[in-house]
């Protein structure tokens, strides 16, 4: 029997709360965020009555359609770039330094994130015909010299921000692969989304690196196998012992320093971070799906924003599941590929492969 | 004879960052004062924006779910009777003022 006078409280499973506010307009957000504090005081009051510090997390799947799909053809997307300069203070988006068609600063940060947001939107929009981070030409905001020593780069939403590193352990963060690992954030929040805890942030992780990597390749001009597969290569401290923050090609092999520790991320689910800190390991157990690309596209060879790339866009647009686990990927890569290439195909049976190489049965 | 701060409940604060794009989980930067030690014109800020009231407006808020990599800071607030106030807020929830306060704080990692 519903003990609540607002039925919705009894009807809405907290997954579904989350999804809603993931992807609900700004009415449906502060419904849904009213929803949140509503239920979180009646679970620590349930809690308190069972002497249980949980309440089971149940129900049935949200249905709730993506709306970033791709408009119109490559030539009629426009990009609009916007670089701020954050003058080391936390204030979002900061001073305006160079916007689209603007000369360069000469400040290497700026520039950098000029160009690298470039690189990515033409990446979405001549490979796989998508405008812009929401698929209807949103301007790329960036905000550069954010705070003070502040080791970090994140997707707050709405706009990317880049501090300069201590100097320390990071030197800077305006490196192609992780602006675009930045920027695919965004994609991800405006195809559907995927909730950042657990195995679905780390789909969320894994599919930003895997575009943050197709990215640098892509610029570069190189195929599968000459790219080195690193995110975040040479942005580490000049005293750190690594060559990157992950390695794609060999996960847990990044790193490995005195100050870091050792790159943590595992290759295959017998090695899978069953952690609750970084929201349940999300930056860690991306690296199996991220291998699980990276054994594709080294099966099918050529470039991976082709075939490997195209499955691995559809997929996301596809997926419709913000709480998907590594094995519902697997299975929404498949049928991308089965779309593309058809049952039986080389495309299909190698990323059936990829996958149970991981550790993954699809 | 130093100046009494009439008013402030934070005695002493401790900020622990982690998370982010590294994910570097072994990597936590603690920043830690008393209210007292810092400078005279600042402590009216650090009081005002660690009251632990305020903070627990700001940990009320739920945190944007398409964000990613942002950080996640602890917060403890010791007040004046040694009462230990603990918060756990995202970089998001956090002004920009705020943020712009712990920045200051000195490093004990």
């Amino acid at each position: 029997m519903c003990e609540f006078h607002n039925p919705i409280n009894c009807i809405v499973p907290p997954h579904m709360v989350d999804v809603l506010m993931l992807r609900g307009d700004a009415s449906v957000r502060k419904m849904a965020e009213g929803l949140v504090k509503i239920g979180s005081a009646v679970r620590e009051a349930r809690a308190a009555e069972q002497g249980s510090g949980m309440v089971p997390r149940d129900g049935a799947q949200g249905v709730f359609v993506s709306r970033a799909l791709a408009e119109g053809a490559a030539a009629a997307h426009t990009c609009d770039r916007r670089v701020h300069d954050g003058e080391e203070k936390a204030g979002l988006p900061g001073k305006l330094v160079r916007a689209e068609g603007d000369p360069a600063t000469g400040d290497p940060e700026v520039d950098r994130a000029y160009d690298g947001a470039g690189d990515v939107f033409s990446l979405y929009s001549e490979e796989f015909q998508r405008n812009s981070i929401d698929g209807f030409g949103m301007p790329i905001v960036q905000t550069v010299h954010h705070r003070r020593d502040y080791n970090n780069a994140f997707w707050n939403g709405t706009q990317m921000a880049y501090g300069d590193g201590d100097g320390e352990i990071f030197s800077t963060f305006t490196e192609l692969s992780v602006i675009a690992h930045e920027i695919s954030h965004g994609v991800v929040q405006h195809s559907g989304g995927l909730i950042y805890q657990g195995q679905s942030g780390a789909l969320n992780e894994s599919y930003a690196d895997v575009f943050g990597a197709m990215t640098a390749q892509r610029s570069a001009g190189q195929s599968v196998y000459e790219a080195d597969w690193l995110v975040g290569k040479g942005i580490l401290g000049p005293n750190i012992n690594g060559k990157a923050l992950r390695s794609m090609k060999a996960p847990g092999t990044a790193y490995s320093d005195a100050l870091l520790g050792q790159d943590p991320q595992p290759y295959h689910m017998d090695f899978y971070v069953d952690t609750t800190s970084d929201n349940g390991g999300v930056h860690i157990n991306s690296g199996i799906p991220n291998h699980a690309f990276y054994l594709y596209c080294m099966y099918l060879g050529g470039n991976s924003w082709e075939r490997p790339g195209q499955i691995w866009y559809k997929a996301l647009q596809n997926i419709n599941n913000p709480h998907a686990t590594f094995g519902d990927w697997a299975a929404e890569t498949l049928d991308a590929a089965i779309e593309l290439h058809g049952i039986g195909s080389y495309e299909m049976l190698m990323l059936r492969r990829a996958w149970n190489l991981v550790g993954i049965d699809v | 004879m130093e100046p009494v701060l009439v008013g402030c409940v934070a005695m002493i604060i401790e900020v622990v960052s982690q998370g982010g794009f590294g994910g570097l989980t072994g990597v936590q930067v603690t920043r830690r004062a008393v209210v007292e030690d810092l400078p005279s014109a600042a402590q009216e800020q650090y009081c005002a924006r660690f009251d632990p009231g305020h903070l627990s407006e700001l940990a009320a808020v739920v945190r944007p779910l398409g964000a990613a990599d942002t950080i996640s800071y602890e917060i403890t607030v010791v007040d004046e009777e040694g009462a230990r106030h603990h918060f756990v807020l995202d970089e998001t929830l956090l002004p920009a003022e705020l943020l712009d306060l712990i920045d200051a704080l000195p490093r004990a990692r």
